[in-house]
């Protein structure tokens, strides 16, 4: 190796360090601790998870991805209150009315969600009950609920970046059957992985 | 070469695929270890905590037992996190009543639990936690944490929303080690 390309070398690895410590920097600066009130996470928000699932009955884990839904009001006390949809299920319990022929959905599907709002961190969990082969509502008819979904959520992740939130997750998906002795033949389903949240919207009129 | 290098090369052999052999059933044994956590734990959570009160980081860490019962893949039981509210019946002696509910199951060679304060309950639990790991030996659990403890006076105007006067989130590992065995009894 001659001089010249010693002198390259060194060019070389001085711009390189120089990227990186401006990488640096701004990552640094982006994710500082700062006060709670600073952050303001109210909106409607794309997540997008990547992870693994596991299910209790199957034999291996299988790669995970889903786009979910979320909104979030965030209160004077730094406290997140909102909903979580997965997919376009939902997830959640979806609640309906009106007559047999005409079941209109009531209310919003989705897993509610209680949130925390800290120094440049937020913490989220979420749970809801789900009955997914729920026939239709019939006054004249006595229904009997043979199963239902229990969903429990827990998430925490960085706020410090403009209008995008990313983080660790743990989904949790427990499968009962009523009055039935079944204890430990269910089906169980643990989800984990990484998320990053995009907010896609404001709300506004917010009434605390 | 002479026979007793060939026999000495055989045996070198032989012993290392022993080892391997035993490393691989060491292995699998971990592996189907969440077969029975029945038992009484010790558990102890230590990592990094967020509140929404300061704007520092602090250090987290928590000891405190649990106990858990497991039928087929399904775990259910009670963590000792919280003060227990006595209940009192009758003439009888008040005894304490653990409220903090662990629902959980294996898969896949993993643990999972899920803890609040009464589970699928619409009113807000002082405790929130869920932790996915491995079972180690029959007796120890590694896993990773994500918590969540709210501080809230109750009233009675279920219309009112809650306010929360202090909350903290916490995350980083969890370690438990079996302390004692449970028989499970099928109750008349």
């Amino acid at each position: 190796m001659n001089m010249k390309h010693i002198a390259r070398a060194r060019i070389l690895a001085g711009v390189l360090t120089t990227l990186a410590l401006t990488g640096f920097l701004a990552a640094a600066e982006a994710l500082d601790t700062q006060l709670a009130a600073d952050t303001d996470l109210s909106g409607y928000w794309q997540v997008e998870l990547r992870g693994i699932q596991t299910e209790s009955n199957a034999d291996k884990p299988v790669p995970y991805m889903e786009i979910a839904y979320m909104w979030m009001i965030q209160g004077p006390d730094n406290v997140l209150r909102g909903y979580l949809t997965f997919g376009d299920s939902g997830g959640g319990p979806v609640k309906k009315t009106g007559d047999v022929e005409s079941q209109d959905v009531m209310g919003y599907a989705g897993i509610k969600a209680t949130g925390l709002v800290t120094a440049s961190r937020f913490w989220l969990m979420g749970h809801a009950l789900s009955h997914p082969d729920l026939p239709p509502l019939d006054p004249n008819v006595v229904i009997i609920v043979d199963d239902f979904l229990y969903h429990a959520v827990m998430a925490w992740g960085v706020t410090g970046f403009e209008d995008m939130i990313v983080g660790k997750f743990h989904y949790m998906i427990f499968e009962g059957i009523p009055a039935k002795n079944s204890i430990g033949n269910e089906n169980y389903t643990g989800i984990m992985g990484t998320f990053r949240a995009y907010k896609i919207g404001e709300i506004e009129d917010v009434d605390y | 070469m002479h026979p007793t290098g060939h026999l000495t090369k055989w045996l070198c052999c032989g012993c290392l695929i022993l080892v391997l052999g035993g490393f691989g059933l060491c292995g699998m044994q971990t592996r189907d270890a969440t077969n029975n956590v029945t038992g009484i734990w010790k558990m102890s959570l230590s990592g990094i905590s967020f509140s929404i009160e300061e704007d520092m980081p602090a250090q987290y860490q928590m000891s405190s037992e649990m106990v858990l019962f497991q039928y087929g893949h399904a775990i259910y039981g009670y963590i000792g996190f919280l003060p227990f509210d006595p209940v009192k019946a009758d003439d009888k002696n008040p005894r304490p009543r653990p409220t903090t509910f662990v629902e959980g199951f294996t898969a896949n060679g993993r643990i999972w639990l899920y803890a609040s304060e009464g589970l699928d309950k619409e009113y807000l639990s002082p405790l929130y936690i869920s932790i996915v790991g491995r079972v180690e030996d029959f007796d120890t659990i590694v896993a990773e944490f994500i918590l969540m403890e709210l501080d809230f006076e109750h009233n009675n105007d279920i219309d009112k929303r809650l306010l929360i006067s202090e909350g903290i989130g916490a995350t980083g590992v969890f370690r438990a080690w079996k302390q004692d065995e449970m028989i499970l009894v099928t109750g008349k």
